[in-house]
């Protein structure tokens, strides 16, 4: 683990003294990667659903299979430091602690991401639970961009705090699709 | 709230705007269109603010122009109140001003702020005709989140789009079409109608 690691390790110590929310797990290098992995499949999942013409009309589908590719990106950025947020506001947390740990070592990423959770969630939570035709293709063109900057770098810095060398191709030169207006 | 304490709608937001420019002189025409009155009820407005010391009028050419009195021993004292009255809308329009179309065509307040129900601690719901996404309005919009200190949702969509739901019957669009408006950017009227649904 290198300085940068085990100083945002100490960070999420001094976090779960006050947020009862922030559970230890473990640092567990497997569930990292199968998260990973997950996170990986919802990208692509997304990306074939924003593209099949049945669901031309419904870009709140791909998108929601978007924002979970984000959840478990950040969530596998966490594991791997051993902590993993729960309860109320999960979702918040999960997303601003993995922009923290990633900013030492890409801080364009972890901007993008610290500065784009809030309208993520939104979405997607409107999608979950209130209405239908939330996003629009906009939206949708703008979550994937998002994606193809903040997720590899998540992956390659969860690889990174779990010692995982080398890091597997799929993670390393993680591209996301891309999808055209 | 403004209504009540001022007798009017339009004095405070004359004030408002007079206000947040001191430096500024505005001809009648101009504050017409950024108050969002009538002729006759901005001159009504513009009379108690030169009555009461508020405004200043000064005659340049063949109009008068006017200004804030920025000199008055109350200046202070009421900017700040409509600051808090007037603060979220005018902290968003200046957030949303530079977006022209087609990423912004209009925007407006809906939900609590528009119906004056709002406290201190209310979201503010923001509805944005345009072609910019949530994440680009959101990236606009987060100095006056943190300036108003309330959390601001914000949606956007296509003008087209808007009509074609308007038109299935959307229940989200309708309910906030047929609501209470606070125009940021636009005018009310050219907004699509939410009679357009097959009522």
């Amino acid at each position: 683990m290198d300085r940068d690691a085990l100083e945002f390790a100490s960070q999420l110590r001094e976090v779960a003294r006050t947020d009862q929310g922030l559970k230890q797990v473990g640092a567990r290098a497997e569930v990292t990667v199968q998260k990973l992995q997950l996170a990986r499949r919802w990208t692509n999942r997304a990306a074939t659903i924003a593209t099949i013409a049945d669901f031309e009309d419904d870009p709140d589908f791909a998108f929601a299979s978007m924002y979970q590719a984000f959840q478990d990106a950040a969530d596998a950025l966490l594991c791997a430091h051993g902590w993993r947020p729960g309860g109320d506001r999960a979702h918040q947390r999960t997303f601003q602690l993995a922009a923290a740990g990633l900013f030492p070592v890409d801080p364009e990423a972890a901007t993008l991401l610290r500065e784009n959770e809030r309208p993520l969630r939104q979405a997607r939570r409107e999608i979950a639970y209130d209405r239908t035709d939330v996003v629009s293709r906009r939206d949708l063109l703008d979550i994937f961009g998002l994606a193809a900057q903040v997720l590899p770098a998540l992956a390659r810095r969860a690889c990174a705090v779990i010692d995982l060398d080398p890091v597997p191709a799929e993670f390393e030169e993680w591209a996301v699709p891309t999808l055209v207006g | 709230m403004a209504s009540a304490l001022f007798g009017s709608t339009t004095f405070p937001r004359l004030l408002s705007q007079l206000c947040a420019a001191p430096n500024r002189v505005f001809t009648s025409a101009e504050l017409e269109s950024v108050v969002g009155a009538s002729h006759d009820s901005l001159y009504r407005a513009l009379q108690r603010g030169v009555a009461a010391g508020l405004v200043s009028r000064e005659r340049i050419g063949k109009q008068h122009v006017y200004q804030i009195e920025s000199d008055s021993p109350i200046f202070g004292e009421i900017k700040t109140l409509l600051s808090k009255l007037f603060g979220p809308a005018d902290a968003l329009r200046r957030a949303l001003t530079g977006e022209g179309p087609p990423e912004v065509v209009a925007a407006f307040l809906f939900g609590s702020a528009a119906r004056a129900q709002d406290n201190l601690a209310s979201d503010l719901d923001v509805f944005v005709i345009g072609e910019i996404s949530r994440f680009a309005l959101a990236r606009r919009l987060a100095e006056a989140e943190r300036e108003l200190g309330r959390e601001v949702n914000a949606v956007a969509y296509p003008r087209r789009d808007v009509e074609r739901r308007l038109a299935e019957g959307d229940g989200f669009l309708r309910e906030v079409f047929s609501g209470p408006k606070l125009m940021l950017l636009g005018e009310d009227a050219d907004l699509p109608a939410a009679s357009v649904v097959g009522d």
